[in-house]
């Protein structure tokens, strides 16, 4: 019997010694603990170079570089934040912002700002980081959308320049669509990440916005539904890739590198993969188009620094090593995003390639999603109503009524 | 063993039950803690707010629809797998040439995570690049590409019959356990007294199993219920929140939309939900008669010596 | 035609669409392993790509540190198997073979911890580890999981002993010897097929386990198998399905080449029956 409770015993020690073992993650108050997100597997070893140098080039701290894939970051942060292992500095969407923001997590950092380093953002992206006065964080990446145009099927099928009308673009696509052998006129996304983004294309070039005049949602108002229906036209009438409600960007982008779609609606990071996977497509980028108003998505994401750290100036003080201009321009390479700092703006690597700098051309006439605490859950609503209307399950109208009556729900809390 | 003291089997059960209570424990209390709270995205406790969080989650549709697509995904994927377990277990019970390779293909699924499984599986249903299409194409069996996962049906039809493939390897294998312990005797003495196929699956096999049954689906719909990856990593809950379970959409609430107490409120039920099913299902199932079912065996002494009858 | 091979024909016949359908995933993936990158985004596609390559499991095991990984999954695998194995033992040999008040208590609070997914108490469960500065410890994600994977090694272990027949034990205390001595030199033994059994079940469950290993162990460097697979999935704007399929086909091979080579004992160990 006593062996069997030394067992009990040995058991335990065991249980007890793999904790203590482990204690040595107490982090020491001269480290500054970096979190990034993925945009591409080339992310995390970048800024892992940064750390390193930075690392060599002063003695205060010391940066540490974690890196993780997109679809885990909001879950990883959320349990750290929630059990007071946050890192000090983190990556994240623009949109969760606000939430977190407002539920306390998030430093302000305009009075830890230099002047000079304020003053070096494109102001457009800098005021997206605001809320209430403050300023939550740096656009560390920063898009717009164009209309990617597969130029040797356009030639096929007999067209010469991109259309400008969504009109144009339904009797460009059915040309093409005619060309067969599985060929498509035009891509439409209905699933995963950023479907509301390109009903968003849509939306806005029909005049309509995600929050009306009134402070009230704009999901269901006249413009949305003409822009939604603008899209089942297109679902209708066959131009389209089959199955859009199962269609993420991804795959989207895969067709069009494959050379079986004629248009798709995209980013700047379109041209990396493009130019690693099918290096033989001919294509350009045009504005998207239109039917009362011009308009691209602009869409940023967000590093700051968060409220527990103990360190931040000097978080602040990495941060602008990490944004001066050698650094942004290698990242700009890397990534291919639009620049965020005045002075990358007129970088010739960003004017002088004309695939990006349509993308630049095209900022003026950018809009964002609106930064209110719920846009998730509203994103999500929305992206709900458009499968169900793009699948012909439901009309667009009660579609788009049902997400806006569930947007207005969350902007009451 | 009469001479043990009174508190040795305590001991020994000590150092499970520890274990358990040591890393499940406050995780629970923290959960049902959260359900009765309201609280912020990071968990922070703001005001007690009683049922609050359970009728915000009962009034919310998506949740009700939830309930529904959860019941419709666990009797699916278990009763499918049980119905095809039992004969697959039956056949690799048989002695034929190529038995040992035929198991061990049935187990291979079990070989790879749930997550790798969705992963793979997503690429070969994709539509436009997928080997499904490609094969199915080349075959002759249908012209031109099927966008599997575009249409609620189809994304859940696939999802439930993956997910049965996923559950058939445990399945088959408690079947197996369960088979192999039925002695050859009985049923040579059924065939003596002439007894059809039939009626020797129905008065042996059926009987002399049922204990291993219980526990398949038991054990399958714990774990079907439950099931995370598949869903999550397939069809994320769309088109239109139609192939959602309750785990993903408490994921979702948790995490995507910094809702920790409904998220919290959702998971209570989820419990509940499995503790009324257990008891019910254990209590419809029970031994009614446990002497009739005994004079009904063919050979009821034999049974004496089978554990598996005492279950 | 002989009656084995007759039946061997029907057996396989019966068997082949569930097998076609098992098997198909695996060619899959190691069509696509093979493929170069340029060539999986063609419409012409073909189960063979023109130009095998080997070069996409290089690339995953040098460049994405799928080496690393396979260590950690081992280490942890191997340590939730014995933790599980260990601390199931003794408390399946009191459900088995002694009679106490809560016995069947305990045997539904066995099930209960089954009942709660560790995916909605990741939460508290990452609370709880960070409080005791455990977060990145592999030790502590072998406690965990354990937790977790206990309870079904009790049932099976517990149930094996079922079978063992009591006698054989109390003859060994006739002769002379100790209780200990007894369950080590005789009982432990006869069970051993059972207890392997366990260990494996338990194995294949860390070697896949996924939403602990994410929850526990944030650095890179610790990572587990599935979660660098997931890892591998999740860049922003492009996935590498070349490489996830390679990573994955990579993972499978410890694992099956374990069932194929210890079946025969899988069943034989196997007696659930008494589970509940």
């Amino acid at each position: 019997m006593k062996s069997r409770f030394l067992t009990a015993c040995a058991v335990g020690a065991l249980i007890a010694a793999s904790a203590v073992s482990t204690v040595g993650i107490a982090y020491a108050k001269d480290t500054i603990r970096v979190r990034l997100a993925e945009y591409s597997t080339k992310t995390g070893p970048f800024f892992k170079g940064l750390a390193e140098k930075y690392n060599t080039m002063q003695d205060g701290v010391e940066v540490k570089v974690e890196h993780l894939p997109w679809p885990e970051m909001q879950q990883q942060l959320v349990t750290d934040i929630s059990a007071g292992t946050a890192p000090d500095i983190s990556h994240m969407a623009t949109r969760w912002m606000a939430g977190f923001a407002k539920d306390g997590a998030l430093a302000p950092i305009e009075g830890l700002m230099s002047d000079s380093f304020t003053q070096s953002f494109v102001p457009t992206f800098l005021d997206l980081q605001k809320q209430d006065g403050h300023t939550w964080g740096l656009p560390i990446a920063a898009s717009a959308r164009g209309m990617f145009i597969n130029k040797e099927l356009f030639a096929k099928a007999g067209i010469s320049s991109a259309p400008k009308t969504w009109d144009e673009t339904l009797s460009v696509a059915k040309k093409i669509s005619a060309l067969g052998d599985q060929i498509y006129g035009i891509g439409v996304q209905g699933h995963d990440l950023d479907t509301e983004g390109y009903w968003f294309y849509s939306l806005w070039t029909h005049g309509g916005a995600i929050i009306g005049e009134d402070g009230k949602s704009g999901f269901a108002s006249a413009e949305a539904v003409a822009a939604t229906d603008n899209y089942i036209r297109l679902i209708k009438e066959g131009v389209t890739q089959p199955g859009v409600t199962a269609s993420s960007r991804e795959d989207l982008q895969n067709l069009f590198a494959a050379g079986k779609l004629g248009m798709v609606l995209s980013g700047p990071w379109l041209n990396k993969q493009l130019s690693e996977e099918a290096p033989n497509i001919k294509y350009e980028i045009a504005a998207i188009p239109t039917k009362t108003t011009s308009a691209t998505y602009g869409v940023t994401d967000t590093i700051s620094v968060l409220e527990t750290s103990q360190n931040k100036e000097e978080a602040i003080k990495f941060l602008e090593f990490a944004f001066n201009d050698e650094n942004r321009l290698e990242f700009g390479k890397i990534e291919g995003f639009v620049p965020v700092l005045n002075s990358m703006a007129k970088e010739k690597f960003f004017t002088e390639d004309p695939n990006m700098a349509v993308f630049l051309e095209m900022s003026p006439v950018a809009r964002f999603a609106p930064l209110v605490p719920h846009w998730e859950e509203m994103a999500d609503a929305l992206k709900s109503g458009l499968s169900q209307a793009y699948s012909g399950d439901m009309s667009s109208q009660d579609a788009l009524q049902k997400a806006a009556a569930k947007m207005d729900e969350l902007l009451a809390e | 063993m009469r001479s043990i003291g009174k508190f040795s089997p305590y001991l020994l059960i000590a150092p499970s039950f520890f274990l358990s209570v040591f890393v499940i424990g406050y995780p629970i209390f923290d959960v049902v803690r959260m359900s009765l709270f309201k609280v912020n995205r990071f968990g922070k406790l703001q005001k007690f707010n009683g049922f609050g969080n359970f009728t915000k989650a009962f009034s919310d549709d998506v949740f009700l629809q939830t309930i529904g697509q959860t019941a419709i995904w666990t009797v699916s994927v278990v009763g499918g797998t049980v119905l095809l377990s039992i004969p697959i277990a039956m056949i690799l019970n048989e002695d034929f040439y190529g038995r040992s390779v035929a198991r061990t293909i049935i187990l291979l699924p079990w070989a790879v995570s749930l997550a790798m499984t969705a992963v793979v599986w997503t690429w070969v249903v994709n539509g436009d690049f997928g080997t499904l299409n490609m094969t199915l194409n080349s075959l002759g069996l249908m012209d031109g590409n099927y966008v599997w996962l575009a249409n609620a049906d189809a994304a859940f039809t696939i999802v439930i019959l993956i997910g049965i493939l996923v559950s058939i390897p445990f399945t088959v294998t408690i079947f197996l356990g369960g088979l192999t312990s039925i002695p050859d005797t009985l049923y040579e003495a059924a065939m003596t007294d002439g007894a059809s196929g039939w009626k020797r699956f129905r008065y042996i096999t059926m009987p002399l199993l049922k204990p291993f049954t219980q526990i398949a689906v038991v054990l399958n719909v714990i774990y079907v219920f439950n099931s995370f990856p598949l869903i999550w990593i397939m069809t994320n809950g769309g088109p239109a929140n139609q192939t959602d379970i309750l785990i993903t959409y408490v994921y979702k609430q948790a995490f995507r939309f910094g809702k920790l107490d409904k998220a919290a409120a959702g998971s209570v039920v989820m419990f509940l939900m499995l503790v009324v099913f257990t008891i019910l299902y254990f209590y419809i199932t029970r031994d009614k008669h446990p002497a009739a079912k005994k004079a009904k065996q063919p050979d009821g002494a034999a049974l004496e010596d089978l554990n598996v009858s005492k279950a | 035609m002989s009656p084995k091979l007759k039946r061997s024909l029907i057996c396989w016949g019966l068997l082949s669409p569930i097998v076609v359908v098992i098997l198909f995933p695996y060619l899959t993936m190691l069509s696509t392993a093979l493929t170069a990158k340029s060539e999986i985004f063609v419409f012409e596609k073909s189960w063979f790509p023109k130009v095998p390559t080997f070069e996409n499991f290089a690339m995953v095991w040098t460049e994405r540190g799928f080496g690393r990984a396979l260590a950690n999954s081992l280490y942890i695998s191997i340590g939730a198997t014995l933790l599980s194995v260990i601390v199931a033992i003794p408390a399946a040999y009191a459900m088995s073979r002694l009679h106490f008040k809560g016995r069947n208590a305990y045997r539904i609070y066995l099930l209960i911890t089954q009942m709660i997914s560790p995916i909605v108490l990741i939460i508290g469960l990452f609370r709880l580890f960070a409080f005791l500065g455990m977060v990145n410890s592999m030790n502590a994600l072998i406690a965990a999981q354990s937790a977790f994977f206990m309870a079904f090694a009790i049932w099976m272990t517990a149930s094996y002993f079922d079978t063992v027949p009591k006698e054989l034990e109390e003859a060994a205390w006739l002769d002379g010897a100790g209780k200990f001595t007894a369950f080590m030199r005789v009982f432990l033994p006869l069970c051993l097929p059972g207890i392997a059994v366990t260990a494996l079940f338990t194995f294949i469950n860390s070697w896949n386990e996924y939403a602990l290993a994410l929850t526990l162990l944030r650095d890179n460097a610790n990572h587990t198998v599935p979660v660098a697979i997931a890892f591998l999935t999740g860049t922003l704007y492009e996935i590498e399905w070349n490489l996830i399929m390679a990573a994955t086909f990579m993972a499978t091979i410890p694992v099956a080449i374990i069932f194929a080579s210890i079946q025969r004992y899988l069943i034989r160990g196997l007696s659930l029956g008494g589970v509940k």
